[in-house]
């Protein structure tokens, strides 16, 4: 390496700068002129001003002397009081209220806002007649900042202020408002969807969420338009958004469900101006009573297929009931085949049925017939199946999702584009969703709409009357299964929180007691069992298998079967992209065991997926680079001997997580195993961290 | 286009170069520019890149030509540089900024994040006398200029050293 010292030439500088933190941003600035400047850009084009922080006072002054850098704003303050107002304004808009005859600054005309904000407060005028804001009385100053991101967290007090502000800041190519409920907020705050869209032409990635009122939209005279349009798209059957509506460029939009609640038959056609959306994510803090009153996943799904054609990813967390295919109610005359399920219990008929319906009928047995029935149907598209989001890619669904099984499976049935699914296991169960179904379909009586009672009341006349509602049910590990058999283009899975039970992995397990719903589950795609028919249970392949490069995925197992590990081993080695395995944490039950990586539980599996006559090699191990909670804790003794295998097997890892669990010796808590972190070959093997997690 | 298919690049001192176009299709630059115009079976000019300097490029490329996740996997600023990384990255300062610009100007994601941290790295904690020596610069601030600064930023410079 030469010793040569040369300096940086500065088209650099501004390259490498965005690689600092601030501190050392701060240090460069005293370098010399040319760095001078360079920092000062990077250090004033993005600033975050944080009105209980120590040094905000220092800060916003120094901002205030180079406004015409400013970028990116990200403004935290408990409350947008007159004092942060009179900063705000001077920084965002390079405005300074007109002074009194004493030079000081004249703070009157920030007081009628918060005088118009009480008086709408304590009921003296409606909110909802005064949308007329008050204008600010001066023009913008000519150091006026080129905001592109402006992002604001605090209370919705002085919303009047905070609006007069916020709609002048118009080169915006971001904006980011959460409303919290803490300080003086008023929760009384509607957001303006269309002022929005009017007032930011450049925007491309907007985020409303936390406590306010509503989503508002004072725009009605567009009805006639969408109306039309609609006419449109039901005739030739695809969206297109731009019939006679200017399209805002917007592509990404966070909201919360409060969104999803609005009523009318007109409460989406804003919609109708997004036809460039790509993607939306939805924050949730509602409660499920609420949700079950309010929601409209029909109406909401209908208006997005309709308006935004181009919508790729959706990210939902909280009660939020989303359905992603239109699933229409069966006509009461055309159920046909549906009640053909159910066994007659009169033996006259018995000659011209099939034996299959002639079995002794329990619910459980009827229940399962229906599901089967319906996975058939969806799997094949039939019935009207229409997916609300045909262009969807990417899926994460946080806590407390309402993702049903029927949604689930057709998905999975329509794959070419889906390539990332990310669900979180349900056990808190938003009972509300599986009540509900199309109630805004025009065939439904107003009160069949929501009875909760009626989940427990499973007659077999109610699980036909679910059946031909079409309602969604709760995600269960056979849907799972099913999913995964039949999604081709899956890059990126992740089921979180969660062990599948062996039972459930696998088909034809003549172990299961329950060996009528067994068989029965697996008559779909019968011919691919045929080819692998072997003795025991075995697992069913992924349509993924060529695809898949991420999996979080969790077992349970008893430690007794090594075949059952043996299995999976092969399985998980049968993925010839897989890069990165996650497992779940392990089973709480302490005689229930996850995945055991041993050499006697078949962990050579992953070296070739199992296919023992084409000569090793080509397994799942050649392509993982990472590896994420492994559970080791079952055995303390293997763990040097075990990491050492995986680097040996897997020459790409570079990452191995072992999980921790709690270990006891006669009784005592200890610290987690860790002494075989310090062994020669541990260290010395290709993989580069090693550690427990 | 076979996936085998090779192009042909000019170095500043037109110099030739023939790599395969996977590797061609790790510059943002290149690929567009393929995917726009097709391969016309013509060099393709690269004024703004020296012989030496595409040398080491394309050895860069070669490395990570398998690489999965070699445009999303480096997101995190302050992520580790891995080894061989750290020893492609041990040049001296002059071939280090060139570099920086060729990987800039053919849009290389990766090697970009690579060699600005690696030159980041050399700044961090560390004095602004500190900094100036590692890079052979001069101050050209006057003590009043440097209290100046000090004084209109928004950090308490107090317990500075």
């Amino acid at each position: 390496m030469s010793a040569l010292r040369q300096p940086l030439p500065a088209e650099i500088l501004a390259l490498i700068f965005h690689y600092l933190e601030q501190e050392d941003l701060y240090e460069c600035l005293l370098v010399s002129h040319l760095w001078h400047t360079e920092a000062e850009i990077r250090l004033y084009s993005d600033v975050t001003l944080d009105a209980l922080q120590e040094n905000s006072t220092l800060l916003v002054q120094a901002v205030k002397n180079r406004k015409h850098l400013l970028r990116r704003v990200e403004w935290r303050a408990f409350d947008v009081g007159v004092i942060l107002a009179l900063d705000l304004m001077d920084i965002l808009l390079d405005h300074r209220p007109p002074a009194d005859d004493n030079g000081d600054i004249n703070t009157d005309y920030l007081f009628s806002f918060i005088k118009q904000e009480q008086e709408d407060y304590y009921g003296t005028t409606t909110p909802a007649a005064t949308t007329t804001t008050t204008a600010l009385s001066h023009p913008l100053g000519p150091n006026r900042p080129a905001l592109t991101h402006f992002s604001y967290s605090g209370s919705d007090a002085s919303w009047r202020l905070f609006d007069s502000i916020l709609y002048e800041l118009t080169t915006l190519v971001s904006l980011d408002l959460d409303f919290a409920r803490e300080g003086w907020a008023t929760e009384a705050y509607t957001i303006d969807m269309d002022k929005i869209l009017d007032s930011f032409p450049h925007l491309r990635n907007l985020s409303i969420v936390g406590w306010m009122h509503k989503y508002g939209s004072t725009q009605t005279t567009r009805l006639e338009d969408v109306s039309h349009l609609s006419l449109q798209t039901s005739d030739n059957g695809t969206t297109n958004g731009s019939g006679g509506i200017r399209q805002h460029r917007l592509e990404s939009f966070t909201f919360t469900s409060l969104l999803m609640w609005r009523e009318g038959s007109d409460a989406f056609t804003f919609f109708s101006r997004l036809a460039n959306l790509r993607e939306i994510v939805i924050r949730s803090r509602a409660s499920s009573i609420e949700a079950a009153r309010r929601s409209r996943p029909w109406t909401f799904g209908r208006a997005l297929k309709r308006f935004c054609p181009k919508l790729e990813s959706i990210d939902s967390s909280g009660q939020v009931a989303l359905w992603l295919f239109d699933l229409p109610i069966l006509p009461s005359d055309k159920i046909s085949h549906i009640t053909a399920l159910i066994p007659d219990p009169s033996p006259k008929d018995m000659s011209g049925v099939s034996a299959r319906q002639v079995q002794p009928a329990t619910k459980t047995d009827l229940a399962t017939r229906l599901r089967d029935q319906e996975w058939e149907e969806l799997l094949e598209g039939k019935g009207g199946v229409e997916p609300f989001f045909p262009q969807l890619k990417t899926l994460i669904l946080g806590w407390d999702h309402t993702l049903s099984a029927q949604d689930l499976i057709s998905l999975g049935a329509q794959p070419q584009f889906l390539t990332h699914l990310e669900i979180n296991y349900q056990p808190g169960n938003p009972s509300y969703v599986w009540g509900m179904h199309d109630r805004d379909a025009a065939d439904v009586d107003e009160d069949v709409m929501f009875k909760p009672f009626n989940l427990f009341m499973e007659s077999e006349d109610k699980l036909i009357e679910d059946r031909r509602l079409r309602k969604r049910r709760k995600i269960e590990d056979q849907d799972v299964m099913l999913f995964l058999q039949h999604c081709s283009s899956l890059r990126h899975f992740a089921l979180t929180k969660y062990n599948i039970p062996f039972k459930n992995l696998v088909q034809g397990n003549d172990n299961d007691n329950n060996t009528g719903t067994t068989k029965k589950t697996t008559a779909v795609g019968a011919e691919e069992e045929e080819e692998e028919k072997e003795e025991g249970p075995s697992i069913r392949r992924w349509a993924c298998e060529d695809t898949l490069e991420t999996l979080h995925i969790g077992f349970e197992f008893s430690i007794n079967e090594p075949e059952q590990h043996r299995l999976v081993w092969n399985h998980l080695g049968r993925f010839k992209k897989l890069t990165c395995l996650t497992f779940a944490r392990a089973p709480l039950h302490w005689d229930r065991l996850a995945l055991i990586p041993s050499v006697s539980y078949g962990v050579e599996g992953l070296l070739n997926g199992g296919r023992r006559g084409e000569g090793g090699g080509g397994g799942s191990a050649r392509t993982l680079q990472e590896i994420r909670h492994l559970p080791t804790w079952w055995k303390v003794e293997d763990r040097g001997a075990m990491v050492e295998w995986f680097a040996r097997a897997c020459p790409r890892l570079m990452v191995l997580g072992l999980e921790h669990k709690r270990e006891y010796v006669d009784g005592m808590k200890r610290n987690p195993y860790t002494t075989f972190l310090e062994e020669e070959g541990v260290k010395q093997c290709s993989i580069l961290d090693v550690f427990i997690e | 286009m076979s996936a085998h298919s090779q192009i042909l690049l000019t170095s500043s001192e037109g110099t030739e170069f023939l790599i395969d176009r996977d590797i061609a299709d790790k510059s943002m630059l290149l690929k567009c520019m393929l995917e726009d115009i097709g391969e016309i079976g013509q060099a393709v000019p690269l004024p703004n890149v020296s012989g030496p300097i595409l040398t080491k490029v394309i050895e860069y490329c070669t490395h990570h030509r398998d690489d999965p996740n070699f445009l999303s996997a480096n997101d995190d600023v302050t992520a580790d540089i891995d080894e061989w990384d750290l020893e492609y990255c041990k040049v001296d300062q002059g071939t280090l900024y060139e570099l920086i610009l060729a990987a800039n100007y053919l849009d290389i994601k990766p090697l970009m994040d690579l060699t600005c941290k690696t030159v980041a790295n050399m700044i961090k904690a560390k004095s602004p006398e500190e900094i100036r020596k590692t890079f052979n610069i001069t101050n050209d601030f006057t003590p009043e200029e440097e209290d100046q600064v000090r004084r209109e930023n928004g950090k308490d410079w107090v317990d500075e050293h």
